[in-house]
């Protein structure tokens, strides 16, 4: 035999061996782990499992080597580190925590300290009670888990770690392992159906506040979705791939027209050549709007909207709202604008008009309005002049460069090519292909340069109706950008330049006509059975997430107070509500807890209870069963003092005692028991 | 256990009864503490037929009998044997002493010294002997009736309570009631009643009876009711000491022999309750002067049934 083969033999032979060792170690060492122990490392790994994206390798790491050293120490395979030892890991966790965040405190940075500590707390979990301070920790971990994500899905999976850390709660107050180890994950599935009704209560009737229940300051940096505060070429035709829901709308009548669907955010003033953004900054530090001049006519559409968090400040209104949610402001562009970035699902109520006037008698800040950079668009500002010379007013100006979009070749893709230079120029007169962002830049350019005020309003587009749960939904694939103009007597007006280009000029996508939501459009929809049931099992799900947003996350002050309203207890405000829960509640633990001493434990056995509703019976009779009275002593003063009734009392006592007592008790006994008790009326 | 086990059982019994005039209820507990391969105490005044009692069980069982007079100046050898040097044969050879038989009958056990006393004691708690470095097992069944004279303590050496724990239940006669004792006067000696009386088991079967009664089941329910009697005599203030887990065993095998002789195959509180006055009180320690076994068993025949 060669070398080379020997030593490959060797290597074999060691594989081999320490395979079957392994196989043979672990096999008696699993018996020895502590079903608590395993039940709780188990729920800790499931817990940690959604924050692990969030967490920087440096803690990630550390905290799944401290996992993976506790279950080698449950497995009698490695020691605990010493005191020493543990005091040098905590420091390294901080250093760790604080060089990842330069911070212990808020959100990130407090779970991450959080987490990193609980897996160190293991390194000298030695007692019962070590191990309850771990699983109370963890039931905390599962609460931050919400702090980043309230979605359906993370609701259901965490209750599947909840009832994990609750099943080793359950193992640690019942010790010793001659169970089965379900036994216990009954037992806690039982604990945790019992204390679903109180859960439920205190959910729907405790106090809610407004607002987030704590500052969160890094709320701002966080990751965003959906719409940016500015507008430049692409950044809106990046959301057409986004099939993600950004708000959906019950209508309490019936749905405007699909020409009315416009959704509006935020109005961009400022055009630097390329990019549209509003100059006022940050949408906070807007000013709040006075002497707003809105005049509305027609009817009302009112309706509750229910926005998927966004991390931003804007809110989401059909032209034009006349009503603000709490907790929010109008800008002087109209913009709605909430006072925190929107962090969790919020649900307001709004009423807009589709018929209305817009600061109609006061002409707008033309410095504000018409400003242009000097050197942008030269061809644009050239075409314009020559467009104003031929129209007889504004109003004629605009149908003039509408016009122009509609009869010259101009395409709507979702894949435009890249616009170097000067994006609007280049667009007007070279490429002609473009996205929404596209015709509202060039067009509020054109405006501009004839001296009409114009602005950007960027917002959503649409929507589609859910067939299973009647309401509307609008995705980020809807995100949308159009133009207000302001005309002589008119007011700001509505003018949307993309929805002009003939439906031969729309570009369809590989994907179909998901990413255009121009109306009338979307019988470009696919077709097939495969896609009808993707469409429809979406729905579905979209309905699950919407009834979820509506009535869980979405559960705020208004919510409660309308059911309050409804139960009758309109009139209570918060310290009332929360007297009235916690006297409710402290009564029925009380009665319960009073009823449990007053029999020394809870009689849960069937055949015990139906014994005892028997001799309650008789107690009633004034021929009370003594306490330490056996069944049979029982069974013969009975018949002694009511020959009468010895036939039931022999069947009674007889079913009693070989329920509780034999072996093997008879197989119908229980509900021969219960039968005979229920026709005992002595 | 099978019909015909049973009636043998309850033939043996009557014919007990027979001899000891109006006791049944002490003959079936014998009868229970045998089977539960316990050791009884007796204790009661002299010619109340503690005598008589042994020597009936032993006929009807078709037990081999022996019994000790335990006197003051009886030796551990008397008990168990000696060695003896055979000239013949020039070897020690050992003879057996009374003590390999199937039923003894320690007789006025208080009147030995305590040496003779713990040969006796360490002979029935590990069911053998072991005599100059040989060990000899004791006959099975082994069954020993030990007789105590409660009034006569002058010159004895009472049993402390260490030694009394050994005896799984403690007994007393007492004087039969008229009826009996008029029947008793009547009739002929009970001497000639014992030499007339046939074995109605025999050592198999009364092992096979012993390890049936190990199959007697005790439910959860049943179980509950003994730890709550066992924590009461711990918890009591009645009581200076509680039961011992021995004591605790010692019961749940006499109430499960109690409920074999009751033709059951599963132990009732009322079973526990049946045993409980003779396995219990000698175990127990009243707290207070005075206080008799009669109060002692009221307070845990209180203890309520969970």
């Amino acid at each position: 035999m060669s070398g080379a083969g020997r030593l490959h033999g060797l290597r074999e032979d060691l594989r081999e061996g320490v395979g079957s060792y392994l196989r043979r170690a672990l096999a008696w060492r699993w018996r020895l782990v502590d079903p608590a122990r395993l039940w709780l490392l188990a729920a800790l790994c499931l817990s940690l499992l959604p924050h692990l994206g969030r967490l920087p390798w440096l803690l990630i790491l550390p905290a799944m080597l401290l996992l993976a050293w506790r279950l080698a120490f449950e497995l009698r395979l490695a020691r605990l580190p010493t005191r020493g030892l543990r005091w040098l890991l905590v420091g390294l966790a901080l250093a760790a925590t604080l060089g990842s965040y330069q911070t212990v405190l808020g959100r990130q940075a407090g779970v991450a300290l959080l987490v990193i500590m609980l897996c160190l707390k293991l390194m000298e979990m030695q007692r019962p009670r070590d191990v309850a301070v771990v699983i109370g920790l963890n039931y905390f971990v599962v609460i931050t888990v919400f702090l980043f994500d309230q979605s359906l899905l993370m609701g259901a999976y965490m209750l599947l770690v909840v009832i994990l850390i609750t099943t080793a709660l359950v193992a640690l107050s019942r010790p010793g392992s001659e169970r089965p180890p379900w036994a216990d994950l009954r037992y806690a599935l039982v604990l945790l159906a019992q204390a679903a009704p109180l859960a439920l209560l205190l959910f729907v009737l405790f106090p809610r506040i407004d607002g987030p229940l704590w500052h969160l300051p890094e709320e701002a940096a966080g990751a965003s979705t959906g719409l940016s505060d500015s507008m430049s070429p692409g950044n809106i035709s990046r959301l057409g791939d986004d099939d993600a829901v950004a708000f959906r709308v019950q209508f309490d009548g019936p749905l405007p027209p699909p020409g009315q669907r416009y959704w509006r955010a935020l109005a961009l003033t400022h055009f630097d050549g390329r990019r549209w953004s509003n100059p006022d900054s940050a949408p906070h530090q807007r000013p709040p709007a006075r002497n707003l001049d809105l005049q509305v006519n027609g009817t009302a559409v009112d309706y509750t909207l229910t926005l998927e968090p966004h991390q931003r400040r804007w809110l989401f209104a059909l032209d034009m709202p006349v009503s603000l949610p709490r907790q929010s402001s109008l800008s002087p562009d109209f913009e709605l604008l909430a006072r925190e970035p929107v962090a969790s699902v919020q649900q307001y109520r709004l009423r807009s008009f589709p018929d209305y006037r817009l600061q109609a008698q006061q002409a707008p800040d033309a410095a504000r309005y018409g400003q242009l950079p000097a050197a942008a668009a030269p061809r644009a500002r050239l075409l314009a002049a020559r467009l104003w010379a031929e129209s007889a007013d504004a109003a004629d100006y605009v149908q003039r460069v509408l016009a122009l979009f509609r009869q010259q070749p101009f395409y709507y893709t979702r894949r435009p090519p890249h616009l170097a230079d000067d994006p609007v120029d280049g667009f007007l007169f070279d490429t002609r292909r473009g996205y929404c962002e596209h015709y509202a830049s060039a067009f509020s350019v054109l405006m501009r340069a004839a001296g009409v005020p114009a602005r950007v309003m960027t917002g959503y587009l649409g929507g589609e109706t859910n067939p299973l749960g009647d309401y509307f939904m609008v995705r980020q694939s809807d995100a949308h950008a159009w133009v207000e103009v302001w005309l002589q007597g008119r007011g700001w007006v509505r003018v949307d330049p993309t929805a002009v280009i003939p439906p031969a000029r729309v570009e369809v996508d590989a994907r179909g006509a998901d990413g255009l939501r121009i109306p009338g459009l979307d019988a470009l929809a696919g077709s097939g059975w495969a896609q009808a049931v993707w469409r429809r099992a979406g729905f579905a799900w979209d309905n699950l997430n919407h009834y979820w947003n509506q009535w869980v996350v979405g559960y705020d002050r208004d919510s409660q107070a309308t059911l309050l309203q409804a139960l009758g207890l309109g009139d209570l405000d918060a310290q009332g509500l929360a007297a009235v829960l916690f006297t409710a509640l402290g009564g029925v633990l009380g009665v319960l807890a009073w009823r449990v001493f007053r029999r020394g434990g809870l009689r849960r056995d069937p055949v015990a209870l139906a014994y005892a509703r028997f001799c309650a019976k008789l107690g009633r009779r004034g021929l009370a069963r003594g306490p330490a009275e056996g069944a049979e002593q029982f069974s013969r003063r009975l018949r002694a003092a009511r020959p009468d009734l010895a036939p039931q009392v022999i069947l009674v006592t007889r079913l009693y005692q070989h329920l509780r007592y034999a072996r093997h008790p008879p197989r119908d006994g229980l509900q021969r028991l219960q039968a005979a008790v229920r026709r005992f009326h002595p | 256990m099978s019909d015909d086990e049973k009636a043998r059982l309850d033939a043996a019994m009557a014919a007990a009864g027979e001899v000891i005039l109006g006791k049944p209820q002490e003959i079936r507990l014998a009868l229970a503490c045998l089977l539960a391969r316990g050791h009884l105490l007796i204790e009661d005044l002299p010619g109340v037929g503690k005598t008589t009692l042994a020597h009936t069980l032993a006929a009807v069982l078709g037990l081999q009998f022996q019994r000790i007079q335990f006197t003051s100046d009886l030796l551990p050898a008397d008990i168990l044997g000696v060695a003896v040097y055979d000239q013949e044969s020039g070897r020690f050879h050992f003879q057996p002493g009374p003590i390999f038989a199937q039923l003894i009958l320690a007789d006025e056990v208080n009147r030995a010294t305590p040496k003779a006393q713990s040969a006796l004691l360490e002979a029935m708690e590990e069911q053998q002997v072991s005599l100059e470095g040989e060990t000899r097992p004791l006959p099975r069944p082994f069954f020993v009736i030990a007789t105590q004279n409660p009034s006569c303590q002058i010159g004895t050496f009472p049993l402390p309570e260490s030694q009394l724990d050994r005896f799984t239940m403690r007994l007393s006669l007492g004087y039969p009631d008229p009826r009996a004792e008029r029947a008793l006067l009547a009739g002929v000696s009970r001497r000639q009643m014992l030499e007339g009386l046939a074995p109605l088991l025999d050592a198999p079967s009364l092992l096979a009876l012993q390890a049936r009664v190990d199959r007697v089941h005790a439910a959860e329910a049943l179980i509950d009711y003994l730890q709550a009697l066992i924590a009461f005599s711990r918890q009591s203030p009645h009581f200076v000491h509680g039961l011992s887990p021995r004591g605790g065993l010692a019961l749940l095998q006499s109430a499960r022999a109690w409920a074999l002789l009751g033709g059951r195959d599963h132990v009732t509180p009322e079973d526990v309750q049946a045993v409980l006055p003779h396995v219990v009180v000698h175990r127990l320690q009243p707290a207070a002067e005075g206080m008799g076994g009669e109060e002692l068993v009221g307070l845990l025949q209180s203890v309520p049934i969970p």
